[in-house]
């Protein structure tokens, strides 16, 4: 054989074994990242979804104590109309705009009332309860309702 | 140049196989500690509901009767001139079939059902006995379960006004409380008959 022959042979061994490599090499590398990639993109949103699931049912556990408390209120309001002059018995111990004490099933909890109309008959109150939810934000749950004389 | 033609070797594919085993073993925990956590979500809605609903009905009911018509001993009033019982027995009155009697004034119900709520320590219910006092026929229904404690309040104050507590807590299959401190649930109804 003659030198230029031999010499294109190594060449073309050359370049194929040296392209064969370098494709292996970068197609794996770059495979490899996307794979971590998509996986940790799926595993992030999943575990997040998880996350958010866990918190959203807490702060409907909280929501419900929230408008059972805003009841406790209202019944207690009524309890209050029963004797002396309506509605005046109802806002002499509820002022308009004031809170209610004894309310302590929620963090930093408070319970306050307003009326549309303080002097009218049926009384239209809004009870507002607002809270500290457990992810340290603040939250709050109105609850609006007639009350009439019992 | 037959060994780079090659796909994988013996050792790749254990590897391969060894990395992949590992990533799934990953994903199927995280699996199954999302299941967990949503057995646990489960049950704290589904007691939430349940205790609810028994504070319902109780308060339905207690409304009805009226402060004199509340039969058990409350106890001594705490330093909060607070009485606490664990079981309440009232009476409530029944309607009567007589249009004009229900816009009357002075109209006496007629006061013929007995009703005690209790907590039924070994099931962990809660109990609604009803005695017919004229016929004296008893029956007894759960309104809920899981039920912990149980407890009705009142002020010396305002002995109308009565608190329902009820605390409740579910033991699951592999173990777990859920919560881990019972969930505790109030209402307030007002014994509104005079």
């Amino acid at each position: 054989m003659d030198t230029k022959e031999l010499r294109e042979r190594r060449i073309a061994a050359g370049k194929r074994r040296g392209a064969v490599r370098k494709d292996h090499r970068g197609f794996t590398l770059i495979e490899l990242m996307i794979a971590i990639l998509v996986v940790s993109l799926v595993l992030a949103g999943y575990i997040g979804a998880n996350i958010r699931a866990q918190q959203n049912g807490e702060e409907m556990h909280e929501r419900t104590i929230a408008i059972q408390d805003a009841n406790r209120a209202i019944e207690q309001m009524r309890d209050a109309s029963k004797t002396g002059t309506f509605p005046g018995n109802v806002t002499a111990l509820y002022p308009n705009n004031g809170n209610v004490a004894g309310f302590d099933n929620l963090t930093n909890e408070q319970v306050n009332v307003t009326y549309a109309n303080a002097t009218t008959n049926p009384l239209d109150a809004t009870i507002t309860v607002t809270w500290s939810s457990y992810t340290r934000r603040q939250i709050s749950e109105a609850v609006e309702t007639y009350i009439t004389q019992r | 140049m037959k060994n780079t033609r090659k796909g994988f070797t013996f050792i790749e594919l254990i590897i391969a196989a060894a990395i992949s085993s590992l990533v799934l073993v990953g994903v199927f925990g995280i699996l199954l500690t999302s299941n967990k956590q949503l057995d646990v979500i489960h049950a704290k809605m589904s007691l939430e509901e349940s205790s609810r609903e028994a504070l319902f009905k109780m308060a339905q009911e207690i409304r009805q009767t009226s402060n004199n018509k509340i039969t058990n001993n409350f106890g001594t009033p705490d330093v909060n001139a607070v009485q606490q019982t664990n079981t309440l027995i009232f009476i409530v009155p029944v309607p009567v079939p007589n249009a004009a009697s229900l816009v009357d004034v002075n109209f006496d119900p007629l006061w013929a059902d007995s009703i005690q709520y209790s907590l039924d320590e070994a099931t962990n219910q809660i109990l609604r006995t009803s005695t017919n006092l004229a016929t004296n026929v008893t029956q007894q229904a759960v309104l809920a379960d899981d039920v912990t404690a149980l407890a009705f309040s009142r002020k010396t104050a305002a002995p109308e006004l009565i608190t329902i507590t009820v605390s409740t807590q579910r033991t699951l299959s592999d173990g777990r409380n859920v919560p881990e401190t019972p969930m505790q649930m109030t209402a307030q109804a007002e014994a509104r008959n005079p």
